[in-house]
């Protein structure tokens, strides 16, 4: 009876303490404090705070777990400490929970995060096209008509969403183009890049990207942060880890970029000062060695400026601007038959390729290197906050203006 | 009352304080002969901005370098080192920062700027539908250039008046009636300049010729009478504008050039122009060119550069036009004679009847001077006595200087 009794007490005992070990799992965190460490050490760290097995598989003693990788993370969760630490190192990093380990796959690896196909209904963006092309759109200039590749406005915003997301560059192609529908079978991330970017083109006035306001955020966290330092012998990693080691949001240099990198003796003529931010530094280090920031899945992340794996864009709605310009083009009309004369219109002129140009141009020269691409009146910039927000300074400076925060779906 | 003698010496105290910071930087240049990094920490140390090198080290500062001035204001200083150095230099006092770039390069930063033309735009439309030339008849086969705008002929017109070897290259986009540029504060200074003296009845001079013709001026004024004997050309030159209180800035090839060039000359009861001409010609004798001009406020001399001076004027020549269309309308004959005119001014080239003469006859005088037209404005871009022969050449023509 006795021993009956103490089974009872025991059994919600031994319940509550198996349900707390659960939650533990659940809620565990880990720190990637990995400046210029090598692959396969940092790995073996991961999965010691993981309780893991790490099993690199193919990638025994290959040269690529022998290169250093570049993370700085305080309690991030495994997923997100897997993902910048395999960009880093240029590999695929897979969590087996339930065999509880650790394995490697190649970056374009099959065994990537599981697709499932999805289909968008584009409707109203295939009529702003095509409202669009019926004002502005590029006369033909009498070309072989079966030579010139020409979109439907479903194609056309295919072609561009496959630009803007970078999507020729992995598993899954660009996207199939049905009527006026457009179908993807990607990962749950990728689906859900392309459900924002269409959402934000079918807003009045356009906006930024999820990715884009982290990064903003992320690099406002940075502003606070101030520090005087001067690396020993100019040492660029050194300069690196103080920029960083307070920083309360992950970052993590991608593969690309530690390519460019010898940690070892690399140096910088950059030094902190207290009397300017964090913030600046990076800025002055990205000017130096020639790379971008932006943020992907929430990390702050240093690469070579390619965009590649971003969905940091602004979409702006140019709709008002071009009938301004379209105003000034007949102003400028000559008479017939004169030497530097002008009898075109903004439709001769490019339409919105007016605008793109001078975008393009004006953030070339700002040292940028900027991803634009137009849908109709909707112009997106690709890229982290300092290309955006150059790229408004542009548009102001041709006249177009910020809208009212009313953003209503057209 | 001790509190008021305290209260007193505090704000005497405070007072003498904010006027030292509000006195501007003033940047003393004394290299002569020494590396051109020696002149980029003088710009430093005198303006607490921090050098910034792309695709240039600071070790590619060790060339020779001439430069002596003292007292130059943060972008005067800036604009002798780009002369010196052949560098592109550009100040950003906001970032506290110095770039410098190789020669042609862009330097990187800058803001973007908007300039709203449609005035002159409209004025240039107005030009061509009054006065433009008759389109040319093109043979077959041959595809007609793209048309252009009046802002886009402008933009070309800034682009290639206001270009500069030791500056920044200006790269212009137009959209519609209005053209930006992404550059520095100090190239959006001068295309802001030219688009005000281009609007201005009458037009005017830029304020880099008035700088060139008032440092002529120092140098006419000031009597020079010194002996050297076996002396670098290079310390007499330097001795000359000093005498004359202006700076000196040799260009790369001069200066490597004169440090090993030794003269022995004297100057009696000379003034400092002349002495510096009279040097200059010992050049020549050795079969060099070396040609004059002003960089931020200091004489600067390069050798075989046509491009030195920077500094233009802008002429009104509506009031002209409509003098030589009368002129061609009077001259006009019944049609159909042997030896008759039946054309106008539209026929002859509108503006470009002026334009040509004009270029020819600076080129006839032995002048380095550009010409340029935009509708009813003309631009000459040269030396003060480029100008002023420009100036003599449309009196002769009958155009007449603005009443003010």
């Amino acid at each position: 009876m006795r021993r009956c009794i103490a089974l009872a007490l025991l059994a919600p005992l031994l319940c509550l303490f198996w349900q707390g070990e659960a939650q533990a799992e659940t809620a565990k965190t880990v720190n990637c404090v990995y400046p210029g460490e090598v692959l396969a050490s940092a790995l073996a760290d991961f999965s010691t705070q993981l309780g893991y097995r790490f099993e690199p598989g193919d990638y025994e003693d290959s040269f690529e777990i022998e290169q250093p990788i570049w993370v700085l993370a305080k309690d991030v969760k495994p997923e997100l400490a897997a993902r910048m630490i395999g960009a880093s190192g240029g590999v695929q990093i897979n969590l087996d929970d339930a065999n509880r380990r650790i394995t490697l796959t190649d970056l374009d690896s099959d065994e990537a995060d599981a697709r499932s196909v999805k289909g968008f209904k584009i409707d109203d963006l295939a009529a702003h096209f095509l409202a669009y092309q019926k004002r502005y759109g590029r006369v033909g200039d009498g070309t072989d008509p079966d030579l010139l590749y020409r979109p439907t406005a479903t194609e056309e915003l295919r072609d561009a969403i496959s630009e803007i997301l970078r999507l020729e560059e992995t598993e899954g192609g660009a996207g199939s183009a049905v009527g006026k529908r457009l179908i993807y079978t990607r990962s749950k991330t990728e689906l859900a890049q392309i459900s924002e970017l269409i959402q934000l083109l079918g807003t009045a006035a356009g906006g930024e990207s999820a990715a884009l306001k982290l990064d903003r955020r992320n690099r406002d966290e940075l502003r606070k942060l101030r520090s005087d330092f001067q690396p020993g012998d100019g040492l660029l990693s050194a300069l690196l880890y103080q920029l960083f080691k307070d920083y309360s949001v992950p970052v993590y240099i991608d593969a690309g970029l530690m390519g460019q990198f010898d940690f070892q003796y690399d140096t910088t003529e950059v030094t902190l000062e207290a009397t300017s931010t964090h913030f600046d530094a990076l800025q002055a280090l990205a000017r130096e060695n020639f790379f971008a920031v932006d943020s992907v899945g929430g990390a702050l992340r240093l690469n070579q400026q390619d965009y590649a794996g971003s969905a940091s864009y602004r979409v702006f709605d140019v709709s008002e601007l071009l009938v301004e310009l379209e105003q000034a083009y007949t102003e400028l009309k000559t008479g017939e038959d004169v030497l530097e004369g002008f009898h075109g219109d903004l439709r001769s002129h490019g339409g919105v390729d007016v605008v793109i140009d001078a975008l393009e141009l004006q953030l070339e020269s700002a040292g940028h290197s900027p991803l634009i691409r137009a849908y109709g009146a909707l112009v997106v910039v690709v890229g982290g906050v300092d290309v955006v927000d150059a790229g408004v300074e542009v548009l102001e400076a041709m006249g177009w203006k910020q809208a009212e925060a009313n953003e209503e779906p057209k | 009352m001790k509190t008021f003698v305290c209260a007193s010496v505090a704000l005497a105290l405070a007072a003498v304080l904010c006027t030292a910071q509000e006195k501007p930087a003033t940047v003393d240049f004394r290299v002569y002969d020494g590396s051109a990094g020696e002149a980029v920490e003088a710009l430093q140390q005198a303006t607490g901005l921090k050098p910034t090198y792309n695709d240039v080290d600071a070790d590619d500062m060790s060339f020779g370098t001439v430069l002596v001035a003292t007292g130059l204001g943060r972008d005067d200083a800036s604009r002798a080192l780009a002369f010196a150095t052949g560098c592109n230099v550009q100040l950003e006092p906001q970032s506290g920062i110095l770039r410098i770039a190789p020669p042609g390069e862009r330097a990187r930063g800058g803001n973007v700027k908007g300039y709203d033309v449609s005035v002159l735009a409209g004025r240039y439309v107005e030009y061509v539908n009054t006065w433009g030339a008759a389109k040319r008849r093109l043979e077959k086969d041959v595809k007609p250039e793209p048309e252009r705008t009046a802002a886009e002929y402008l933009a070309g017109l800034i682009e290639d008046l206001l270009y500069d070897p030791w500056g920044e290259d200006l790269t212009a986009s137009v959209v519609g009636d209005r053209i930006l540029f992404t550059t520095h504060d100090s190239s959006h200074g001068r295309v802001r300049e030219l688009l005000d003296l281009l609007m201005k009845d009458g037009g005017g001079e830029s304020s880099d010729l008035q700088r060139e013709r008032d440092v002529v001026q120092k140098l006419k004024d000031s009597p020079f009478s010194v002996a050297y004997d076996n002396t670098p050309i290079a310390s007499v030159l330097a001795g000359i504008c000093v005498d004359a209180e202006v700076g000196l800035v040799l260009g790369r090839e001069m200066a490597f050039t004169c440090s090993d060039f030794h003269t022995s000359i004297a100057f009696s009861k000379k003034t400092c122009w002349d002495a510096l001409k009279t040097t200059l010609d010992i050049l020549k004798e050795e079969d060099f060119e070396p040609l004059v001009g002003v960089r931020g406020g200091c004489v600067a001399i390069e050798l075989d550069r046509d491009d030195i001076s920077r500094g233009y004027r802008v002429y009104d020549i509506a009031e002209l036009l409509k003098k030589l269309a009368a002129a061609y309308q009077r001259q006009g004959t019944a049609p159909g004679k042997e030896g008759g005119y039946d054309g106008d001014l539209k026929d002859a080239g509108g503006n470009f009847v002026v334009l040509d003469s004009l270029y020819d006859l600076l080129d006839a005088g032995g002048h380095e001077g550009q010409c340029f037209v935009y509708g009813t404005r003309l631009v000459v871009r040269g030396n003060v006595e480029a100008i002023d022969a420009a100036t003599e050449i449309l009196e002769q023509m009958g155009w007449e200087k603005p009443k003010d």
